[in-house]
């Protein structure tokens, strides 16, 4: 077995459940990326590109 | 963390700081020329088109040698520059030595053969070289210079090819050509300021957005869709997310993962990046996005894990479009804005790996490791920052600068342009046939690293590649290349 299988087998296998902690990174990092698609999105449109 | 790290640790030893300390000594030596007047710039290789193959060696400023004395002397200098550079980072000089100047040759044979007017002459242009047909493909040289790479890479002997690896450095020969592209940016600012910066905030602002998108996108579907654990989920989702291997392994040192999982994960990210290099240029100049010829660079920037291929590809995409306007459209788009409007956005998400590998820290410290209390160092921001990004914007802002105050633009052009143009071609080729050599496509057939491509391969189509193609829109619709005159 090579190193790599090995080490993806324990990836596997020992994959820590979902934490909220998690949940919240996951939900803010969108929550801002899309406020900020948005937001300067919409700056550039009108102030640059048009 | 890192305690016993200074701000100025790494500052001879490190890569990122000899593209600066490189590329910067190239950019002074060209502007000494334009305030002086001394030809001191003008002995770089540049590769023409040719029919007579006698015509295709020419030094920047054609009257100072002969070309074959141009290529030595810029194969001299650029040995030197690169051998001291290799010294203090502390490689094995010899072995160094004699893989730089095989790859060194190689590329410069690639490139004579590549740029036969055959090849890469446009319809426009056939005529001038009394020729009746032409593939018409830019950039050629370098297309075959990644297949050459990629033959040697994973065909030759194997001691052979680890021996390569000792001068098979793409990530700095493309730092230090991206220090070179400040220069363009520079002197583009002296002929269109507001364009220049425009082209730098709409890039800014696309990456802030597409880089809280891709992360946690591909880290969710790593953790639920491939019950991934979270240190080879968050290195993954850093490495495909933000800028490949230099993102894995600032990722895996933040959260203290163990080794072998950026190895892995940075095997994968360069692999996939020539995948997306070969493929996605053509596939930019002759779709719609050809109408966007901006938007479709910028994309690159965001979809191509690492500099050299995310140079390299807008290097290819620059050249394809730049050729197809001309004659299809009739429209001359000058060179360079391409290329730039993919560096610049992966600039800008080469920036930020910095701040989130202190996010992730602090997050780790707390949450993962159970140790609220320990205090992560706020200087990791700076010892993650890329330090060739700081000699583009150096090299950008001093030709910008002084192009438009006390040298003047002629000036500023005759001097800088063996650099800005002609050092950053030659170091682009270098890019490209150390990228060939470096991808071991057999570590994809190892067992279950193919499970592992898979969850990368469906990040990279199903997220990365159209999230970043809609943000790439919608930042830079409608800007298009100024053209030539």
């Amino acid at each position: 077995m090579t190193q790599g299988n090995q080490e993806w087998e324990q990836a596997q296998q020992q994959a820590e459940p979902w934490e909220q902690w998690e949940a919240n990174l996951v939900k803010w990092s969108l929550i801002i990326g899309v406020g900020a698609l948005v937001v300067f999105g919409a700056l550039v449109n009108l102030f640059i590109l048009h | 963390m890192a305690e016993d790290k200074k701000w100025y640790t790494g500052m001879f030893s490190t890569e990122d700081w000899w593209s600066f300390w490189i590329g910067l000594f190239f950019v002074l030596v060209g502007i000494t020329a334009a305030a002086t007047g001394v030809d001191i710039s003008g002995w770089v290789i540049g590769f023409e088109k040719w029919v007579d193959i006698s015509n295709v060696l020419q030094p920047d400023h054609g009257n100072l040698m002969s070309g074959i004395s141009s290529l030595i002397v810029s194969y001299i200098i650029f040995t030197i520059a690169t051998c001291i550079g290799a010294y203090f980072m502390g490689m094995d000089m010899k072995k160094y030595f004699w893989a730089w100047t095989i790859i060194f040759w190689l590329s410069a044979i690639v490139f004579i053969l590549s740029r036969h007017a055959y090849i890469q002459a446009t319809s426009i242009e056939r005529a001038d070289f009394g020729i009746g047909w032409s593939l018409s493909i830019g950039g050629a040289h370098y297309i075959v210079a990644l297949f050459v790479g990629l033959l040697i890479g994973n065909l030759a002997p194997e001691k052979f090819r680890e021996f390569m690896y000792h001068g098979a450095r793409p990530e700095w020969f493309i730092k230090i050509a991206i220090v070179f592209l400040g220069c363009k940016l520079g002197m583009k600012v002296v002929d269109s300021t507001g364009y220049a910066l425009e082209l730098l905030l709409v890039g800014a602002c696309a990456t802030v957005a597409a880089y809280l998108l891709f992360w946690p996108l591909v880290y969710m579907m790593c953790r639920k869709g491939f019950k991934l654990t979270r240190e080879w989920a968050a290195t993954l989702a850093s490495g495909i997310s933000i800028c490949g291997v230099s993102a894995s392994i600032a990722t895996g040192g933040a959260i203290r993962a163990r080794p072998i999982v950026p190895v892995m994960i940075s095997s994968l990210i360069v692999v996939f990046a020539v995948v997306e290099l070969v493929v996605l240029p053509p596939v930019l100049t002759y779709t719609p996005w050809f109408q966007e010829p901006m938007a479709a660079a910028s994309s690159l920037g965001l979809t191509v894990k690492t500099d050299g291929a995310d140079a390299a590809s807008g290097a290819i995409t620059d050249q394809l479009m730049r050729t197809r306007a001309q004659e299809e459209l009739g429209v001359q788009w000058e060179e360079g804005w391409i290329t730039s409007a993919a560096v610049m956005t992966k600039i800008w998400i080469d920036m930020f790996i910095g701040v989130w590998a202190l996010v992730l820290a602090m997050l780790w410290l707390r949450y993962v490791e159970k140790r609220p209390d320990e205090k992560v160092e706020k200087m990791e921001v700076w010892w993650r920052f890329p330090k060739f990004v700081l000699g583009y914007f150096v090299a950008w802002i001093a030709v910008g600068v002084l192009g438009l105050t006390v040298i003047g633009p002629d000036a500023m052009d005759w001097g800088i342009h063996p650099f800005e143009s002609t050092a950053r071609h030659l170091f682009f080729i270098l890019t490209f046939t150390s990228i060939g050599l470096v991808t071991n496509f057999r570590k994809l057939a190892e067992e279950n690293m193919g499970r592992l491509a898979l969850a990368y391969g469906l990040g990279l189509l199903l997220i990365i590649i159209p999230l970043g193609w809609i943000i790439a829109y919608i930042f830079h619709n409608g800007m298009m290349p100024p053209t030539v005159g």
